[in-house]
């Protein structure tokens, strides 16, 4: 089959856990013989150009949509991207083939396949949804920080009616957790199906604990891997905010990927006492980095206090057989790895810190074959098989 | 190793403030003095030294202090009446001192040096076992730094003193944002202190609570009672009165409240000036004593200050007295008609237990500390009900028959606490602390030793194929004793050849137990090599574990367990 999937970031060289999500579903129906193009709108200035994605609208496009139109860039996309006009056109005649399916991550590009669906595939193309959040929930939570309540409602409430009309309207809807299924079971036509975020199983070499070391110097040290995405900054201050006492003193907290700066330059920081000087900005990391840090961690943290969906850094925890400290909330969708051996949930400051002091003082977690083995769901082929199967057999259900 | 060879731990006390201190003395240089005083009479000199910070260690010290350029106390947390303080001396940093200890590396991780990193030494004077006490205004001083270094590496204890968590607490208090360090110094604390001497048990619940909500760990902590006892004047030729200053005397000619505290926002001068206020509004200020502040103005009062002076209603009724003398203060107790203390917090609250250890009735807050000192025989108010403390106050002064009541009660069953029970209650955690204990060290290579030819792989050092030195360090002391060391590592499978382990000392030089081992090929094998009773007959002060691999063999060393089996 020829499918197309939609996203408003690029994959190429992904980076935070929804460009990864969307990286790893289109290597696996690849993987099962389809063949897949990624396009769509870049919604941030800050990825980098891809052909077969059009850039950002302007502010004054954006603007046309929604007045306040800051946190809410995505909407406005899906009601430029939406209806006949240039926007559409621009990103239609970028899409060379005449898809089978279109998965659209995300709804903000539903509208956009349905019009394509519609004038391009003259309606013979099925339409799919992969769910990454129960969106509207997740964006009253980031734009309560900023606006006051009337506008907030005013957004959540459009975002929700984006959304349901994606889940209303598609063949398949994909979700991220088993929270996220029960609410869209409602709206779905057919019952959704899970697809949980997932990891790819990496093997570090002595190169990559090299370029790690280059950053840890050898010491003893927590790992956060989060984007700059807000709710991971906040997580982050939410638990470490009032004193972090937990860190022994030759050890170290290092941050990869974007969070790190954000949370570096935030001024709660040097609130908190010693952590700001056991702090590590990794930045954004290689790969290679990537691999070496999660080899030599002795523990990962996960302080994650809101937001919806499923952390996928919560998978790459769990694979990387390391002492985990993590929130309810970042455990979403891992739920059977509640009680698992290495793994501490704790869901306030107190309780975490204390959590991560005891984990600092323990050896290694050794993980045995059967460990690994029972971990192995969390692995990408596995977490998206159904899907996979799914979109196999559309056809037939469509 | 023969008995007389086996040396009792040593009490060090760490002077370096009290040292470095010359100005007029406030409460923690008392403690700290007061304390060290006592405890080396009741260890006597062999047992008990004096050290100070100077430079990048701590080196023992002859005892001098700086003092006082004024003679008379200027309180800054509680008056000085230190009559032993009134020696002027000068302070020679580290003469004709042991060395011992270099310094923690400040860089970052050591096993990523070079060859030519030097070892850690460890010396004469203060050794492994030794305790260092730490009751100074620590949080000022870079030497917090090194306590956990002192503990993890040279196997120090260290005692230090949680006086308060007010900077945390009630940071609106404190000048500055000092909240931030406060916090940091604290956990520094929890890292590396065996034990946290608390001056009451407020302090002690504050420590145990803060150290809980941000996750540190909490060492043991011990109440310990200042010593409260108002200095008396013995030594003065005639009476009390005849050395009192001018200013104290014309005060003391009238009937006058007493307020003993620097005068800053968290001692809440402000509701007694306000009571004031209220009663000279009402008409009682005919009837009313002066109201008497010893204590240098601080931080944050200039208002409430310029308010009492302008005010027409209180004119002539607040007094404040600062740089007063031992005769002043005592003089102030005796003749005050009773006492006061609003304060919003305390850590302890000493004018409190001072006026109690004079016999004197006392009206305070029921705020943090304060009723540990007074239990029942103080009466409390709430110190934000200005109304209420008019109302007591003017109640005190109609009924003289009430004040002796509360001060007869005083006096019947007030116990002044000194600074010898103060150090009778540290020597006895010292004593435990002092209890000999067989070593038991767990290294993990990654983290504590170094590599030239492999490479730290979390808490394991790997080999790379290349032959050579795969692990040294991690140059700290062990004392003399009979040893047993496991070093457990995985050899893997298709690589084969020689791995030699060592115990040494003195850069190679000293060689205490080898032992090869060959590896096949074929297998893939978990290993914990042994080396066993090594007789250590004296201490060695930069020991290392050394590994060496042959050419093309895997190992990943990844746990070395040191074990006293004898002393």
């Amino acid at each position: 089959m020829k499918i197309l999937c939609l996203s408003t970031y690029p994959i190429e060289n992904p980076l935070h856990g929804g460009q990864h999500r969307l990286s790893n579903i289109v290597a696996e129906l690849r993987a099962d013989g389809h063949d897949v193009v990624s396009a769509g709108v870049i919604g941030s200035p800050s990825y980098p150009p891809s052909p077969f994605f059009v850039p950002v609208p302007k502010a004054e496009a954006l603007a046309r949509v929604i007045e306040h139109y800051f946190l809410m860039e995505d909407w406005a996309i899906s009601e430029l991207f939406g209806a006949p006009g240039e926007y559409y056109s621009s990103l239609a005649s970028r899409i060379k083939i005449v898809p089978d399916v279109i998965f659209v991550e995300q709804p903000w590009l539903f509208k956009f396949a349905e019009l394509f669906n519609a004038k391009v595939c003259k309606g013979r193309s099925v339409l799919v949804y992969g769910s990454q959040n129960i969106e509207h929930r997740l964006k009253s939570d980031i734009l309560r920080r900023y606006y006051g309540e009337k506008h907030v409602v005013a957004s959540r409430d459009m975002v929700q009616a984006c959304e349901i009309h994606a889940i209303r309207q598609s063949a398949r809807t994909f979700c991220v957790s088993m929270n996220d299924l029960e609410w869209t079971r409602s709206y779905a036509s057919q019952p959704p199906i899970l697809a949980a975020n997932g990891v790819i199983d990496r093997r570090a070499s002595m190169a990559d604990v090299a370029a790690a070391n280059a950053i840890t110097h050898g010491r003893k040290f927590a790992l956060y891997c989060a984007s700059a995405h807000p709710p991971n900054m906040d997580g982050f201050f939410d638990i470490f905010g009032n004193g972090a006492g937990c860190f022994p003193p030759e050890c170290r907290m290092v941050v990869a990927g974007g969070a790190g700066h954000s949370i570096a330059t935030d001024p709660r920081l040097a609130r908190t006492g010693s952590l700001q000087r056991q702090f590590v900005d990794a930045g954004q990391v290689s790969e290679s980095v990537l691999r070496g840090l999660l080899a030599t961690a002795h523990m990962i943290l996960l302080p994650i206090t809101s937001g919806g969906g499923t952390n996928l850094k919560s998978a790459e925890a769990l694979w990387s057989g390391c002492h985990i400290v993590a929130t309810t909330t970042a455990m979403r969708g891992f739920e059977s790895f509640l009680n698992a051996r290495g793994v501490t949930v704790a869901d306030d400051g107190p309780a975490f810190c204390n959590a991560v002091r005891r984990a600092f003082l323990l050896p290694n977690l050794q993980i045995d074959m059967e460990d690994r083995a029972e971990r192995s769901v969390v692995l990408w082929e596995n977490t998206l098989a159904e899907m996979v199967a799914a979109i196999r057999e559309v056809e037939l259900i469509s | 190793m023969t008995p007389s060879l086996v040396r009792r731990p040593k009490i060090w006390m760490n002077v370096t403030t009290s040292a470095n201190w010359d100005r007029p003395v406030v409460g923690v240089v008392r403690v700290e003095r007061e304390l060290s005083r006592e405890l080396k009479a009741l260890y006597g000199p062999d047992a008990f030294g004096l050290c100070i910070f100077d430079g990048d260690e701590f080196v023992p010290h002859s005892g001098a202090m700086r003092i006082a350029k004024h003679s008379e106390a200027q309180p800054l947390l509680w008056p000085d009446r230190s009559r032993h303080a009134r020696r002027r001396s000068t302070f020679h940093a580290g003469l004709g001192v042991a060395q011992w200890g270099s310094p923690q590396p400040t860089d970052e991780r050591s096993n990523l040096r070079g060859p030519n990193s030097q070892p850690k030494k460890a010396g004469r004077g203060i050794v492994r076992g030794d305790i260092i006490v730490s009751v100074g205004l620590d949080w000022d001083h870079p030497y917090v730094d090194k306590f956990q270094y002192l503990s993890d590496a040279l196997g120090i204890k260290i005692v230090t003193c949680c006086y308060d968590l007010i900077p945390i607490l009630l940071p609106q208090y404190c000048v500055g944002h000092v909240a931030a360090k406060f916090r940091d110094y604290f956990t520094k604390l929890s890292w590396s202190s065996s034990l946290i001497l608390c001056i009451s048990q407020r302090s002690r619940n504050d420590y145990i609570e803060f150290a809980q909500r941000i996750g540190a760990p909490q060492p043991e902590t011990l109440v310990i009672p200042l010593g409260d006892n108002v200095p008396k004047t013995e030594g003065l030729r005639s009476n009390v009165a005849d050395h009192v200053s001018a200013d104290v005397s014309r005060v003391t000619e009238a009937p006058f409240l007493l307020f003993v505290s620097t005068i800053e926002r968290r001692k809440n001068h402000e509701v007694l000036y306000r009571a004031y206020h209220l009663l000279a509004r009402d008409g009682h200020a005919a009837r009313l004593p002066k109201l008497v502040f010893v204590g240098m103005p601080a931080w944050g009062v200039g208002d409430l200050l310029k308010d009492i002076e302008l005010d027409p209603l209180t004119k002539g009724l607040v007094v404040q007295l600062n740089h007063v003398s031992d005769a002043d203060l005592s003089y102030l107790y005796e003749k005050a008609l009773f006492c006061v203390f609003p304060s919003l917090y305390e850590g302890w609250g000493l004018p409190v237990g001072e006026a109690l250890a004079c016999g004197k009735a006392v009206v305070a807050s029921a705020q943090a500390s304060i009723p540990e000192i007074g239990g029942d025989l103080v009466t409390y108010l709430d110190p934000w009900d200005a109304r209420a403390w008019a109302d007591e106050i003017l109640t005190l002064v109609d009924n003289p028959q009430r004040i002796r009541s509360m001060e007869k009660a005083v006096r019947r069953e007030y116990r002044a606490r000194t600074w010898r029970d103060t150090a009778t209650v540290v020597k006895g955690a010292l004593d435990r602390l002092r209890e000999p204990e067989d070593v038991a060290i767990t290294l993990y290579p990654g983290y504590d030793l170094q590599t030239l030819f492999g490479m730290p792989y979390g808490e394991a050092i790997r080999s790379t194929g290349a032959p050579g030195s795969l692990t040294h360090g991690p140059y700290r002391i062990l004392p003399a004793g009979t040893y047993d060391i496991a070093i457990t590592l995985d050899k893997l499978e298709g690589s084969g050849g020689r791995l030699s382990c060592a115990l040494r000392s003195a850069i190679g030089d000293g060689d205490h137990a080898f032992r090869t081992i060959e590896f096949d090929a074929r297998e893939q094998s978990d290993v914990v090599v042994m080396l066993q009773r090594i007789q250590l007959d004296v201490p060695i002060d930069d020991y290392e574990i050394c590994c060496e691999v042959t050419r093309g063999l895997l190992v990943s060393i990844k746990r070395i367990e040191i074990n006293q089996v004898s002393a």
